[in-house]
C-alpha cells in the first residue's frame, strides 16, 4: 500500500510540476473561463432572484467547458513523447495511471473553480462563498474528472481527439450537470439540505462508480 | 534464462505483421533484430515488452508460461523505443527520479547522478529535457532503461541520434549488460555499430522471425 501511494504521488507530482512549468492547460482554461464570464456579465442583467437560479448554471458551464479544454490536453505529454508506453511498462498497477491523472485533472479543475467563484462574485455582485456550494462544485469536479479522464485516455489515441472527447463526454455527463445545477440552485435559494441531498447522493454515487470502473478498465482503454 | 516465443501473431487491420512467429532468446546474448522497413521489428519488440496485445502466441521463460504484461514481469523489461519516453518539462534528473519512484528502485541522488554520468549527461542534470538535442534525449533514454536493472533489454534502433562518443558509450553499456547475463535484443539497420558486439541475429521477414548467422548478415 505504501508503494502504491508512493507511485501515485510520483505520478501526480510529475503532472503538477509539468503543468507548473508549461502552464499549457491552466492558461487555456483560465483565459476561456474569464473571457466567457465577462461576456455573460455584459449579456445578462440578472435580478437577485434570477441570480440564485442561474449562477450555478453559469459557473458550471464554465467549469465543464474550460475543463474539457484542459483535460483534452492532459495526456498530450504522454502521447507526444510516447510516455504512455513507459507507464504501461513501468507502472506497478495501471489503475494508478488513471487515478493519478484523474486527481491531477481534479486539482486543476478545483483550482479553476475556486478562482472563478470570487471573480463571479465581483462581477455580478452576488456572493457564491457558501461552504456547501463550494463543496458541491468540488464534488461535481470530481465526478466530471472521473469520466473525462477515462474518455481523454481513449480519445487521445485517435486522430480526432479534439472533437471526440466532447462528443463522447457531454452525453455521459448529463446526470452530473443536472445534479450540480439543481443542487446549486437549491443552495443559493436557501432550501434546507434535506431537500437537495438527493442530488449530492447522485453526484457522490456517480463519482465513486465511475472512478472505480474506470480504474479497472483503463488498461484496456489505453493498450493497443 | 531463456525466453521462448511460440505462435506469435499480430495484425493491424487486414495486414498481418507477424504470422505464428517462433524464436527464442538466451541470456548473455546480444541479438540484432533485422528486417526491412515495415517488416514488424518494432511491433515484435512492443509485443515482447507487453505494451501491445498479440492476436495469439505464448511466451515461456525457462520453460514456464510467462506474460510480459503481468505486474511482476513488466519490471524485468526495459525498452528503448523510437520516442524517448521522457517528460519534456522535467529536468534530466527529475525524469530519472520519476522513473525511480515509479519502479520503487529507491536509488539515491548519488546513484541517479552516476547514471547520468554514465551516459555523459552529468553536466545537464538540472536542464529541462525540452532543450535537449535528439542525441541527448537518446542518452537520457538509455539511462532510463538501465535505472531498474532490467533482465530483458529491448532496443529499437538504439544508435539513432547518437554521435561517435554516444555510440561508444552505448556499446560499452551493452557489453556491461551482456556481462550480467541479460537478454538483449536490438533492432537495427546499421550493422557497423551493433555488428561489432552482436552474438547473433534474427530477421523479421514475411511475418516470420528467422535466425540469421553473423557471417551471412555481415557478408
Amino acid at each position: 500500500m505504501r508503494q502504491y501511494m508512493a507511485s501515485l504521488w510520483a505520478l501526480i507530482k510529475k503532472d503538477l510540476i509539468q503543468e507548473w512549468r508549461s502552464k499549457d492547460i491552466i492558461s487555456a482554461m483560465l483565459a476561456f473561463a474569464v473571457l466567457t464570464l465577462f461576456i455573460f456579465n455584459y449579456a445578462l442583467s440578472l435580478s437577485p432572484q434570477a441570480q440564485a437560479s442561474i449562477a450555478t448554471g453559469i459557473v458550471w458551464v464554465l467549469v465543464v467547458f474550460a475543463g474539457t479544454l484542459g483535460i483534452n490536453r492532459s495526456f498530450s505529454a504522454e502521447q507526444d513523447q510516447g510516455c504512455f508506453d513507459a507507464l504501461l511498462l513501468g507502472s506497478p498497477d495501471l489503475s494508478l495511471v488513471y487515478l493519478a491523472k484523474m486527481l491531477s485533472n481534479f486539482l486543476i479543475m478545483a483550482l479553476l473553480a475556486l478562482f472563478l467563484l470570487p471573480v463571479y462574485s465581483l462581477l455580478y455582485n452576488y456572493s457564491l462563498f457558501n461552504g456547501l456550494f463550494v463543496g458541491l462544485i468540488l464534488l461535481g469536479a470530481w465526478a466530471y474528472s472521473a469520466m473525462a479522464t477515462l474518455l481523454a485516455g481513449l480519445s487521445v489515441q485517435t486522430r480526432m481527439r479534439d472533437m471526440l472527447l466532447p462528443v463522447l463526454l457531454f452525453p455521459l455527463l448529463i446526470p452530473v450537470n443536472i445534479a450540480v445545477v439543481k443542487a446549486g440552485a437549491g443552495i443559493l435559494e436557501g432550501l434546507p439540505f434535506a431537500d437537495i441531498s438527493i442530488w449530492f447522493t447522485l453526484l457522490a454515487a456517480y463519482a465513486v462508480i465511475i472512478t472505480t470502473i474506470s480504474s479497472m478498465v483503463f488498461e484496456y482503454v489505453i493498450k493497443e | 534464462m531463456k525466453l521462448e516465443v511460440r505462435g506469435l501473431s499480430k495484425r493491424f487491420g487486414k495486414t498481418k505483421v507477424l504470422n505464428s512467429a517462433e524464436f527464442s532468446l538466451q541470456s548473455g546474448e546480444i541479438i540484432g533484430l533485422l528486417g526491412k522497413n515495415g517488416a514488424g521489428k518494432t511491433t515484435l519488440l512492443r509485443l515482447l515488452a507487453g505494451i501491445s496485445r498479440a492476436e495469439s502466441g505464448d511466451f515461456y521463460l525457462d520453460g514456464q508460461p510467462w506474460h510480459a504484461s503481468k505486474n511482476e514481469n513488466r519490471r524485468m523489461i526495459a525498452m528503448l523505443a523510437h520516442q524517448p519516453w521522457l517528460y519534456e518539462n522535467l529536468t534530466a534528473i527529475e525524469n530519472l527520479r520519476f522513473y525511480d519512484q515509479l519502479y520503487h528502485c529507491q536509488l539515491g541522488e548519488t546513484a541517479l547522478r552516476q547514471l547520468l554520468a554514465k551516459v555523459g549527461l552529468e553536466a545537464n542534470a538540472r536542464q529541462v529535457v525540452r532543450g535537449f538535442s535528439r542525441g541527448m534525449k537518446q542518452r537520457l533514454a538509455i539511462a532510463r532503461c538501465l535505472l531498474h536493472q532490467p533482465k530483458i533489454l529491448l532496443m529499437d534502433e538504439p544508435f539513432t541520434g547518437l554521435d561517435d562518443d554516444g555510440s561508444q558509450m552505448l556499446l560499452q553499456v551493452l557489453q556491461e549488460e551482456h556481462a550480467k547475463d541479460h537478454i538483449i535484443l536490438a533492432s537495427t539497420h546499421e550493422l557497423s555499430q551493433l555488428g561489432t558486439i552482436a552474438d547473433g541475429y534474427l530477421r523479421v521477414e514475411a511475418g516470420k522471425v528467422l535466425a540469421a548467422s553473423p557471417t551471412e548478415v555481415l557478408a
